[in-house]
């Protein structure tokens, strides 16, 4: 079984998340995921290992289809194979939906490139017209989405 | 399990929330998906697995 350097794991992580200064991905392999601040796309639907899920309408507050919630802020950077927690700073939501299913997130470059892509724990979260999604922003391990290579 | 890809469980870490227009915090659980494949690694709607 082939395994990966705990090195490179943190070039490629630093490479692929947004911890480059307001919120870019890092530059150490190339630009894969674009060279403007990274974004979180919010689906309702699974996203797959092949496809976005389907992504959530515009809400009353807080995201917007097309744009989701743009990452201004830099992640901390992955070191020894740590993983990258993101968002920095919290993002949220103002749902009108009846309710705003949110299911699966993709974490995007700036001109929608793929690339790391979950489930939310609990999915679908049911969120009612006028209550608030949100995802706890943070530093390193106290971000609310943990992104590693292993 | 995807290959080379997952999402790191945290324990105790609260990743998103659902709060009223008041405030309060109605539902939330952890982001801690530890597999990159549909559906894997989820827990119950605290969070836990």
């Amino acid at each position: 079984m082939a395994a990966i350097d705990q090195a490179l794991v943190s070039i490629l992580l630093n490479g692929l998340t947004p911890t480059g200064a307001a919120g870019i991905p890092g530059t150490a392999i190339g630009t894969p995921v674009g060279t403007a601040a990274m974004r979180i796309r919010l689906n309702s639907t699974l996203s797959t290992a092949a496809a976005f899920g389907t992504e959530l309408t515009t809400q009353t507050s807080g995201y917007t289809a097309g744009t989701g919630w743009v990452m201004a802020n830099a992640s901390a950077v992955s070191s020894a194979g740590s993983a990258v927690g993101v968002p920095a700073v919290t993002q949220s939501f103002v749902s009108n939906g009846s309710p705003t299913n949110v299911v699966s997130f993709d974490l995007t470059g700036s001109a929608a490139q793929r690339g790391f892509w979950g489930p939310f724990n609990g999915q679908p979260v049911a969120v009612a017209s006028g209550n608030t999604f949100q995802v706890t922003g943070g530093s390193g391990a106290a971000a609310g989405i943990q992104i590693s290579l292993t | 399990m995807t290959e080379g890809l997952a999402f790191e469980p945290e324990d105790e870490a609260e990743g998103w929330r659902v709060l009223d227009p008041d405030g309060n915090v109605i539902a939330s659980g952890g982001q801690s998906v530890t597999d990159a494949s549909a559906g894997a690694g989820e827990g119950d709607l605290d969070g836990r697995y």
